[in-house]
């Protein structure tokens, strides 16, 4: 269980990373104001 | 291999004719487009042009799209029987062969119908088209001559090139078929899309000589993408009514397995060229905004605006009635029983997204009704009226759908492979982050101007596309060597069928609404910022018009598929020979 | 038995499609009417009533200036405040550099109508250009194709919402007063009231074999209504190097008659011309 557990937060946390680049790159690429959280500049 | 000498000759002679046009030399181009004027506009029998052309290229459209469609799958269905030596998918793929054949000759009798109703109706705007894309009209003939030639080719050698080396002949011929099919629809479609983003000519519409110039428009590709995928979508519909109507007439437990099995596969096909399409359409529209704004927000935010609400209600039964019968298919298996209760929570975020889907910007109220709502968009509602919201929802009714394939597909078979529990894992881990990210993007659409709304839109689309492709590449090693459990085709409701009539019926109302959309951008145009429709049709007419004259084509329509699917069935029946009858 | 099932079923789903389609409401669009004005009977209030309605009519404005993001609200601000604060502008490097007031916003209305790239205000570039290009579409080209005495009407409009004096010639006075181009010659007389006259006031005839001239610099325009249209006329005239014929110079042919020609008398010659039959212009 405990195993399970600990795989799919690592799981979790790649998938974090990994849509997190994507959508940085898509962002930016297409000039939208946008912060380190991805959220809007105002 | 008697007609090669012919066709080449015939290739030459077309090439020979066409190639001075298609962008060499070309002096003489004629100079800018007419005007045409009222007295243009020919009115037969008080019939004006538009009821005509519209109803008889719609009609053409439908046929032309399932007739392009089904050899594409019928291909792979083939290759599929040869790759497992399954003897049913060779079976199932001359079937569906056979309806298609039987349409081909209506493709045809329309296709004509449609290009003299043309020239009889808009000749000023057919003579100019006809000058701008020249020598390409040789081409689409020859296209057509070769699409005829080999369709016939590809159906009547089925038996005869059957086994072994042969059979790889007969999937050339397959492929070839496939290829002149593609290539005839993207000619007819740079027509089309020249008409709404004019290239090759300048201004004033003088062609500058080059054909492949004036093929070339922004929209071009984009429309040819999206009509090929729906072109799939579409032809795996009908052949799925097909498939379920059959089912459903008969009691013999063989034909029943063999009906299902063709019904599952048809909806597998439709949904297989469903999946992407938005995706599709997002591109075409993107490309629409960026060869006119003024166009986009026509088609958006303008008179058509309301038009896409319609088309959400049409993609949401879609994918209900395709999501149903998937869950209904896993009761074909003991395997799919246990999934039986997550059924109930994706079937949640389908209905809640199509809600949010047919929630509308803005609604004509009263103004006591406005001022009791304190402004025309409602406080709480509001919010979800605008795109940000809509492409949220469309994005999670996808992941639902896409969800319940892989559930239906998880339903036969047992993985082997240890680190199977990691897989899920990983795969559960991807839902959960890509549905968050799909709902972050909604809310950052939400809070920025408009201009950044449809780029908002874009981490959405490619988490969707994300999972798709991560889903599958992991499962595709996941279920290696996997333990197959046995399905129980022919073990299906006879509720479910009817999930697969509504697919082509609304994915006909559906086709027959966005070509409509499409063409009506032009607003009062023929060809856009260049040649004006003088024509008393060139009005936008309200949704309620459109909407009945989209059924009535939709009923002939129908109306012609189903004697189609009788012509294929009787070529079956055979009548007993009297003296067999009378010996009784 | 079936097939009346399937077949009922099918109408029925149908059936819910078009009753969706028709509680939606209902609104007809018809392309913009050809309005019939009289410019040149239009006072200054009439002009910009027109302007008004060419800003929601066929100029096709309200597309995108309304409060929907798309475009500056230009009805729902302070339109008098916002261009002083954009001419002020440093970024701001257009032909109203400079000017003031109302003249300023004139000449600024215009340019942005006309190459509405010189300057975005910013927020509102085409995605990806950094406010470099604008989304909006000339509005003397198709498909919106403003006259520039519609274009005149539309600054009226638009000066008179921001507050200020309006500058921009009625149409009845000579069209186009350019800001650099002093107005030359007819602005005194009334217009013609025959072609002949207009022939006469324009002198046509030097260089055309018009009125039995013989001229020969210009092409012979014996029977040229057969050969062109009223629209291929009118662009000959206004744009005349265009399309020049075999054999002839371009840029002979002013280049400006669009802004020296009335309207009134653009048409009296536009009937004489494509009245005119083979041999008809020798005597």
């Amino acid at each position: 269980m405990a195993a399970r557990a600990l795989v799919f937060l690592l799981a979790l946390l790649s998938w974090v990373v990994y849509f997190y680049a994507v959508d940085w790159l898509l962002m930016t690429a297409q000039g939208l104001p946008v912060g380190w959280n991805l959220m809007p500049l105002s | 291999m008697r007609w090669r000498p012919l066709l080449l000759a015939l290739g030459t002679v077309a090439l020979t004719v066409a190639l001075p046009d298609l962008g060499l030399g070309a002096e003489d181009t004629g100079g800018p487009a007419p005007t045409p004027t009222a007295a243009d506009y020919p009115r037969i029998a008080g019939v004006t042009g538009r009821p005509v052309v519209w109803a008889l290229a719609q009609m053409h459209l439908f046929l032309a799209a399932f007739v392009l469609a089904v050899p594409m799958f019928v291909v792979a269905i083939e290759l599929t029987g040869v790759l497992t030596g399954d003897d049913r998918y060779d079976r199932m793929a001359h079937e569906f062969m056979k309806i298609s054949m039987a349409a081909y000759a209506f493709t045809a009798l329309t296709g004509g119908a449609l290009a003299l109703a043309l020239f009889v109706f808009y000749p000023v705007l057919m003579g100019y088209l006809l000058r701008v894309f020249d020598g390409q009209v040789l081409i689409y003939a020859l296209l057509f001559i070769l699409e005829s030639f080999f369709l016939y080719l590809y159906y009547y050698t089925w038996n005869a090139l059957r086994y072994g080396d042969r059979k790889w002949i007969h999937l050339s011929i397959g492929v070839l078929l496939n290829a002149v099919g593609t290539t005839l629809m993207f000619v007819a479609n740079s027509w089309a899309t020249f008409m709404m983003a004019p290239s090759g000519v300048d201004e004033v519409g003088t062609p500058l000589g080059s054909v492949w110039a004036a093929m070339q428009g922004p929209l071009w590709n984009p429309l040819n993408l999206h009509r090929f995928l729906a072109n799939i979508a579409y032809g795996g519909a009908i052949v799925g009514a097909y498939a379920a109507y059959r089912f459903l007439a008969t009691d013999r437990p063989e034909e029943r397995a063999h009906y299902d099995w063709m019904g599952y596969t048809a909806n597998f096909i439709a949904i297989l060229g469903f999946l992407p399409l938005p995706f599709a359409g997002y591109w075409l529209m993107a490309e629409i905004y960026a060869y006119s704004q003024q166009m986009g927000i026509t088609a958006m935010g303008g008179v058509l605006a309301w038009l896409f609400i319609i088309q959400a209600v049409l993609i949401g039964s879609i994918l209900l009635a395709a999501n149903y019968y998937l869950w209904c298919g896993l009761m074909r298996t003991e395997g799919g029983r246990r999934f039986v209760p997550w059924v109930k929570y994706i079937a949640v975020v389908l209905v809640a997204g199509f809600l949010v889907w047919v929630t509308p910007r803005t609604l004509i109220l009263t103004p006591q009704e406005v001022l009791a709502m304190g402004g025309t968009g409602h406080p709480l509602l509001g919010p979800l009226g605008i795109m940000p919201a809509k492409n949220t929802a469309v994005n999670l009714m996808l992941l639902a759908t896409f969800l319940s394939f892989q559930l239906f597909r998880r339903a036969s078979r047992t993985p082997t492979v240890p680190w199977a529990w990691i897989g899920n894992c990983v795969i559960a881990a991807l839902y959960l982050v890509a549905a968050i990210n799909i709902v972050a993007a909604g809310i950052y659409g939400y809070i920025t101007p408009t201009v950044y709304k449809v780029g908002a839109s874009v981490p959405q689309v490619v988490s969707t596309l994300s999972v798709i492709v991560f889903v599958l590449l992991i499962e595709a090693f996941m279920y290696r060597g996997a333990v197959a459990r046995p399905i129980a085709w022919g073990r299906m409701s006879s509720r479910s069928q009817y999930a697969l009539f509504v697919l082509p019926v609304a994915f006909t109302w559906l086709m027959a609404l966005m070509g409509y959309i499409r063409s009506s951008i032009r607003t009062y145009w023929h060809v856009y910022t260049i040649m004006k429709d003088r024509s008393p049709d060139a009005y936008i007419p309200t949704i309620g018009e459109v909407g009945n004259y989209i059924t009535v084509i939709t009923l002939v329509f129908m109306a012609v598929i189903v004697f189609i699917f009788w012509l294929s069935q009787i070529g079956e029946t055979r009548q007993a020979a009297p003296a067999a009858e009378t010996g009784r | 038995m079936t097939f009346l099932r399937v077949t009922l079923f099918s109408l029925v789903v149908l059936l819910a499609y078009t009753l969706f389609a028709n509680i939606l409401p209902q609104v007809q669009s018809n392309p913009p009417a050809e309005e019939e004005i009289e410019p040149a009977s239009l006072d200054r209030a009439g002009q910009i009533a027109w302007g008004e309605r060419l800003f929601e009519g066929k100029g096709a404005c309200t597309l995108c200036h309304k409060n929907l993001g798309r475009a500056p609200d230009l009805l729902g601000m302070d339109l008098g405040e916002e261009l002083r604060s954009r001419i002020a502008d440093p970024a701001y490097r257009g032909a109203a550099e400079g000017l003031e007031e109302a003249e300023a916003f004139e000449v600024y209305l215009r340019e942005s109508m006309l190459d509405p790239s010189a300057y975005v205000v910013p927020g509102f570039g085409k995605k990806g250009t950094r406010d470099r290009e604008s989304p909006m579409p000339r509005a003397d080209a198709p498909p919106v194709s403003l006259t520039p005495a519609e274009i005149d009407a539309l600054i009226a409009f638009l000066q008179d919402r921001a507050g200020v004096e309006v500058t921009v010639p009625l149409p009845a006075a000579e069209t186009e007063v350019a800001a650099a181009e002093p107005v030359t010659g007819t602005a005194e007389e009334g217009p013609a009231t025959t072609a002949e006259e207009v022939i006469d006031r324009y002198a046509c005839a030097a260089c055309h074999d018009l009125l039995g001239s013989g001229a020969e610099v210009g092409p012979p325009l014996a029977g040229i209504g057969t050969r062109l249209d009223r629209e291929a006329l009118r662009r000959a005239i206004l744009d005349p190097d265009a399309e020049i014929p075999p054999g002839y110079e371009p840029g002979l042919m002013p280049t400006d008659f669009g802004e020296q020609m009335r309207a009134s008398e653009l048409e009296l010659l536009l009937d004489y011309l494509a009245g005119l039959e083979a041999g008809e212009a020798k005597p």
